[in-house]
């Protein structure tokens, strides 16, 4: 077989040790990284023996028919969502590309926004005769225009970018540089400028177990009416102000994306 | 008894595993609720993670004035500081799963710092 050693790579990377499961599913996206429908096809083409797996794309289940690293159909999605109604329990060929082009419509709206992407095997259900092999993840990677190898957005650039709308200004630092400022952040850049390093020092020493990404929002901290908070991991750092009637729902989105 | 009052807080919202008065001038916890599961140690740095992110009369880390409230999110977990209006060295301290209710915690934590930085 010439795909031997793909197939070795993508076994032993299921071996691996790093995974995080959540009620019985492994969690393959959080936060937007790796992108949602890139890990659904990397699933895909990691799957050899025909099997349905089962994404959850937030609370949204899609159960999929795959085999021989090629999805063959979907064959169920839950809740109300009315695009799927052109998809399910039909196996996908290239001889039908509305159908094609309807089921990557679909993967691309429920996955567009996801902040939590698992999946689930389970045994195999029947769908279409043995001889419709579907298309292969690689295939469907080039139809829905999705980049499998796609470098991960770093999370304090996804997190500053999809909470933008509850800040007034941000500054994002990466590696030691700002890498992107939004509104007027004078202050803030002066706050990274000559006080960030030293606090971060003088945390790691009153918190040395509290290590990983972590998220300061101050409140009245130049004064009143004024707020700024400081979202941290490794290198990347995120200073930003924001409404102070915001910071639950800020508070909120920081943990859902650290999972 | 001011335990008492933490225990009721505590008990109201359950998410919370420590609340703890403390007094900022000496970096000290004074009290804290009955079911803390942290140690005199963890307490130690949860006052000096206080002062150090909200800053004190002497020293701001983080701004250019003692802040009157601060929040600290990583995974799983919360930490809330406040600063009582009418004596700024008197804090609660809170730590909390991350599904805490902030907002009705705020509303209910901040009157009870009032009334024990006043002795009431």
């Amino acid at each position: 077989m010439s795909d031997t050693s793909i197939i070795a790579n993508k076994l032993a990377a299921l071996l691996a040790d790093n995974e995080v499961y959540v009620g019985g599913s492994r969690i393959i996206s959080q936060g937007g990284s790796p992108t949602p429908l890139a890990a659904v096809l990397n699933e895909v083409d990691a799957t050899v023996l025909e099997r349905t797996l089962v994404f959850s794309i937030d609370d949204v289940n899609v159960s999929m028919i795959v085999a021989g690293r090629r999805l063959r159909g979907l064959v169920e999605v839950s809740g109300n969502v009315p695009e799927a109604a052109n998809v399910i329990g039909k196996v996908l060929s290239r001889d039908e590309p509305e159908t094609l082009q309807a089921a990557g419509d679909l993967m691309l709206l429920l996955c567009a926004s996801a902040n939590r992407v698992t999946v689930r095997s389970l045994p195999v259900q029947p769908l279409g005769t043995s001889s419709e092999a579907g298309i292969s993840a690689g295939g469907l990677a080039k139809l829905w225009h999705i980049d499998l190898d796609a470098k991960p957005v770093a999370l304090i650039e996804r997190f500053l970018t999809a909470n933008s709308n509850d800040m007034t200004a941000y500054v994002y630092v990466s590696n030691g540089d700002v890498a992107k400022t939004v509104g007027d952040v004078g202050m803030l850049e002066a706050l990274w400028s000559t006080q960030v390093a030293e606090f971060r020092k003088r945390h790691r020493a009153v918190q040395p177990k509290q290590e990983g990404a972590r998220l300061f929002c101050l409140n009245e901290p130049l004064g009143e009416g004024t707020t700024v908070a400081v979202a941290i991991d490794g290198n990347d750092v995120g200073l930003f102000s924001y409404k102070p009637s915001q910071m639950p729902k800020i508070v909120a989105a920081w943990t859902a994306t650290l999972g | 008894m001011v335990v008492d009052d933490l225990d009721a807080l505590q008990e109201k919202f359950a998410a919370c595993d420590t609340i703890a008065f403390a007094d900022l001038s000496t970096q000290m916890i004074l009290v804290t609720n009955s079911a803390t599961s942290l140690p005199r140690e963890g307490l130690d740095n949860l006052c000096a993670e206080a002062a150090l992110t909200m800053g004190t009369k002497r020293q701001q880390f983080l701004g250019t004035e003692p802040s009157a409230s601060a929040v600290v999110a990583s995974r799983g977990q919360i930490r809330i500081f406040i600063r009582a209006k009418s004596e700024p060295n008197d804090v609660m301290c809170c730590v909390s799963s991350s599904n805490l209710d902030i907002n009705a915690f705020l509303a209910d934590a901040q009157p009870l710092l009032e009334k024990l930085s006043t002795g009431g």
